[in-house]
């Protein structure tokens, strides 16, 4: 096996890396210019993903594996990139001077979330994700908004080490139980030698234990303290959504290739969890006060549902999965990117502060309101065909009753969204607020996602064309 | 092999340009408010512009109603102008549109009265732009279930009218419209909520796993499974019909819509319930249907006797046509359940004809409260010498409405008893009787609007505009052409029920 000789067909991901380092030499010579590189670096790697693939390559004696899942995922992960460096492109406060090597560590981090959705082994899967986390924590940091961002960042910092140390954990009992770094290897050997079925559990226990944390599984949400001087908006967005689209893409190929050929009830344990978290994530968010908290644990709300896919991988589990994730990025981007922006003009984020929202701007507030339509899952918007699929999968990999919880979720999140949307539609305003004006670059960002969330249910003839095309990839 | 290429395509079916006129008819609409949303807002003559945008688009959408007809009456087989298209393929869901008799007929009312609407909505002054988005979103809406032969897709046009009929009654309606409008919003979405609940029962019980309606027909269910199927899709519909005791909504929708808005509601939207009993229960599960017929004919009598009682004791004018709508639908459910070919094509007549009769009673009703001041008809009287265009329309449109000879309502009421009597020989002529008492009230509204003395405050009162005059003939034309002439739509929907019947058990 060679092992640099198909490194060009990582062009994608070179173009990242070069454009990082681009962009930090622009960063000292040429500030202004530093975001509007990092596009161009974005729409680079979009193009050589789209013309430089041809099949299934293999580099690093087997560390990545560029397949047609990771390729499916690519694109996700870049699409999203790209739409949250847009939309905060002037997400500036006042007397704020951003760092202008930041959108360098933006392309990192998307750098980290690409090499994760192709990393097939156990240490380029652990090198990735910390690539991923690490600038992650720099972004959130190099805000310079104040202690609190500091804090928000170090308390992130802290919890993505202790996941980190779980992640470990379980990595090192995968590698002791099999002796193999290399996912399918691993699996192979799980399945083939009869290990202790109890550590085999254990196993996957400390690695969902540590990517609970990269689903947004977990009820920490650093980012929603202090929304006016805390963490900027395209950490936020990017964490809830290529971070995310990249952590479920992980765990899918760890679990499809290290643990589905096992004997242990592997589905079992992930329908709790997802049982567990859709239902705790939606009660806590109905409680909420706060628009921004809301979104943060109807996140969690998501990352359960989504988890229902695993319940059936051999079949369409994974295609639900991508769908899903689609629908997911598009529903966060327009999510949050509306609520930010409101939030910042009118200097608070409650639900009730978003009374007239309709008539202040009413573009933004169909952007909500279509954002929230697609969270809960109610149809015709993209979140509907996600929650379709997904149920379906749960259904025909034997769990029914987890897809009832999953309808009566729906139900419940819909009546929470639902207040939201009446409240910005039809309460009286408590004060009048100037229409917010927006940056371009997140109008248009904000209206694409509003579109693709639109319009996705005309498009899922190719959409779950290409994410069965991943399916079939993954799944051999 | 570029990314692109990669990606599977969709295998290509041949779809002939007469099958794109189905399309056309749900899609049209939807384009257009796309396009309208770019148009500027600021000036009367943009208003002006919008609004004969949106004229044009419903006029091309009826032109396409009607070119499907004039091709569509040689049909031989089950469905005509059919389309399928690989669109969910995983979840076994495809873009299946098809048309036959029956949905070609409320194809084609929905269509006209989509029209009227806008025309007659010149008196939207604020938010115009919001106000026809909504409309023609809600077009797409209804045709697109008239069009479905999958049901994921019916259900999702189905559930693309909630939202877009509750912002029209919102923000455009009366003094009591949020009420009202909350009110649609949550029995509709329970409606739906229980209309998804059936599709996916039907799906995941179902042997083949797909969601295509004349798939699905030949699939065998237990029987119980069936009958519960059977019951959901009834109860959701039935609220939409609506029934007693779920008809509050409608009544308050009705009288707080503004004109054009509660005419589309009476016209087009409570016809959908009795569409889709017809469309899913007869025709897909006629052996479970027939399982739950003792309760949807006591519902039907029910609903029948209740509304005639409340529109005697009604004094607001569109309440009370609320009440006649609902009276009539009844009687469209006694048609439906009694499951023979002539009540059916009865059932389907009377909603073909109450759909034009009432659409000129609520626009009528909307132009006399407008003139009179008090939608109490306690408060009206006399408006006939000051009316004389309104008062002989709306006595034709009321005798239309009883079920007077010669007008379209007389033949469908006619066919419901004479096919709904020998399976149900005591609810019929209960029914008859509700039916009757509505006729009463009509007549004894029309007096009380129109004659005897004058009431002193109407003073000066104008007559029907143009627009409302070329309006009302329209309808009233279709409505005596329908009367006079009902095979015009008749023979292709009997034909239609007539496989509908026989395609046997679902």
């Amino acid at each position: 096996m060679r092992t640099f000789g198909n490194l060009l067909a990582f062009s994608p991901e070179l173009w990242l890396l070069a454009g990082a380092m681009v962009v930090f030499l622009l960063a000292r010579f040429a500030p202004g210019t530093t975001t509007t590189a990092a596009l161009v670096a974005l729409v680079g790697a979009f193009l050589a993903l789209a013309t430089q693939f041809k099949q299934t390559i293999t580099i690093l004696d087997g560390a990545f594996t560029l397949d047609g899942f990771a390729v499916v995922v690519d694109v996700v992960i870049l699409a999203a990139a790209a739409l949250t460096l847009l939309a905060s492109r002037a997400d500036v406060l006042p007397g704020e001077s951003p760092a202008p090597a930041v959108p360098g560590f933006f392309l990192l981090a998307t750098l980290g979330a690409l090499l994760a959705a192709s990393a097939a082994e156990i240490v380029s899967v652990f090198l990735s994700l910390e690539l991923l986390a690490v600038n992650i924590y720099i972004l959130s940091a190099l805000a310079r908004r104040g202690s609190g961002a500091i804090s928000a960042s170090l308390g992130y910092l802290a919890l993505g080490i202790a996941s980190s140390g779980l992640l470990l954990y379980g990595m090192a009992l995968v590698f002791g139980l099999s002796g193999q770094t290399n996912l399918t290897a691993a699996g192979r050997a799980l399945a083939s030698v009869n290990p202790n079925q109890a550590a085999v559990l254990l196993a996957l226990s400390l690695l969902l234990g540590g990517f609970a944390f990269r689903l947004g599984l977990l009820p920490v949400r650093w980012w929603t303290r202090g929304f006016e001087v805390g963490i900027p908006l395209r950490v936020v967005v990017f964490v809830e959504t290529a971070g995310v689209v990249a952590a479920f893409a992980v765990f899918g190929r760890l679990a499809v290739a290290t643990f589905s050929g096992t004997r242990i009830a592997y589905p079992a344990v992930i329908a709790v969890v997802a049982a567990v978290a859709m239902t705790a994530g939606n009660l806590l968010a109905l409680t909420q006060t706060s628009v921004r908290r809301m979104l943060a644990y109807s996140g969690i709300a998501q990352a359960g549902f989504a988890l229902m896919a695993f319940t059936d991988l051999r079949r369409v589990g994974i295609s639900a999965l991508l769908v899903f994730l689609v629908a997911l990025s598009l529903t966060g981007l327009g999510a949050f990117g509306t609520v930010v922006a409101y939030a910042r003009s009118v200097h608070s984020d409650a639900i009730r502060d978003l009374a007239g929202m309709a008539r202040w701007s009413p573009g933004l507030a169909l952007a909500l309101a279509l954002a929230l339509l697609s969270l809960a899952g109610l149809p015709p918007v993209a979140g509907f065909f996600g929650k379709l699929l997904v149920l379906q999968a749960a259904v025909d990999g034997g769990y029914v009753w987890l897809a009832v919880i999953g309808v009566a979720n729906i139900a419940l999140a819909a009546f929470g969204y639902l207040r939201v949307i009446r409240t910005a539609f039809l309460d009286s305003p408590v004060f009048e607020v100037a229409p917010v004006r927006l940056d371009g670059g997140i109008r248009a960002a904000v209206s694409l996602a509003s579109a693709g969330i639109v319009f996705m249910g005309l498009l899922m003839g190719p959409l779950y064309a290409a994410a069965s095309y991943g399916r079939a990839a993954l799944l051999h | 092999m570029t990314l692109l290429e990669a990606v599977p395509q969709a295998t290509s079916t041949t779809v002939e340009l007469p099958a794109l006129l189905l399309s056309g008819m749900v899609w049209v609409p939807a384009l257009a408010a796309i396009g309208l949303l770019f148009f500027p807002t600021r000036t009367d003559a943009h208003r002006e512009r919008m609004r004969s945008f949106a004229i044009g688009a419903s006029a091309l959408v009826l032109g396409l109603a009607v070119l499907m007809w004039y091709g569509f009456r040689d049909q031989s087989g089950t469905f005509a102008y059919e389309e399928t298209r690989p669109w969910l393929v995983g979840a076994g869901s495809s873009y299946h549109l098809g048309v036959d008799g029956v949905s070609m007929a409320m194809l084609l009312l929905s269509a006209l009265l989509f029209l009227i609407a806008v025309l007659a909505s010149s008196r939207v002054r604020e938010q115009t732009k919001e106000y026809f988005v909504l409309l023609l979103i809600l077009e797409t809406g209804v045709n697109g279930v008239f069009a479905s032969l999958d049901y994921l897709l019916f259900f999702l046009f189905w559930q693309l009218q909630a939202v877009p009929m509750f912002l029209l009654i919102a923000r455009f309606g009366g003094p009591r419209r949020l009420a009202a409008a909350w009110k649609f919003l949550a029995i509709d979405l329970a409606g739906s909520g229980l209309l998804l609940l059936a599709i996916l029962i039907l799906y995941f019980k179902a042997p083949a796993r797909t969601f295509d309606m004349v798939t699905l027909h030949d699939a065998t269910l237990p029987v119980a499974m069936a009958t519960l199927i059977a019951w959901l899709f009834f109860i959701a519909f039935a609220v939409r019909l609506p029934v007693f005791p779920f008809h509050t909504w409608f009544i308050d929708a009705q009288a707080e819509a503004p004109a054009p808005v509660a005419m589309i509601l009476a016209g087009l939207l409570v016809k959908l319930g009795g569409y889709g009993i017809i469309r899913v229960d007869v025709g897909e599960f006629q052996e479970a249907f027939h399982k739950i017929v003792g309760a949807v004919v006591v519902i039907a009598v029910v609903t029948v006797l209740w509304s005639a009682v409340a529109a005697l004791a009604q004094d607001n004018l569109r309440r009370l046509l609320g009440y006649v709508v609902m009276s009539h639908m009844g009687l469209v459910l006694l048609g439906a359940a009694a499951a023979v070919p002539l009540a059916i094509n009865g059932a389907i007549l009377t909603m073909l004809a109450d759909g034009l009769s009432a659409g000129l009673l609520v626009l009528l009703a909307a132009a006399i409260i407008e003139r009179a001041n008090t939608s109490s008809l306690r408060a009206m009287g006399g408006l006939a010498g000051r009316m004389n265009r309104g008062t002989i329309l709306w006595v034709l449109a009321a005798l239309a409405a009883a079920g007077f000879p010669g007008l379209a309502g007389f033949v469908g009421q006619l066919l419901i008893v004479l096919g709904a009597y020998p399976g149900h020989r005591l609810a019929t002529p209960l029914a008859l009787l509700g039916v009757l008492m509505v006729a009463g009230v009509l007549v004894w509204t029309t007096q009380r609007i129109f004659f005897g003395p004058a009431a002193e405050q109407h003073g000066r009162v104008r007559d029907l505009g143009t627009l409302e005059l070329a309006n009302g003939v329209s309808l009233l034309s279709l409505i005596v052409l329908l009367g006079v002439l009902p095979a015009i739509l008749m023979d292709s929907v009997n034909f239609s029920v007539l496989t509908m019947l026989s395609r046997g058990a679902g």
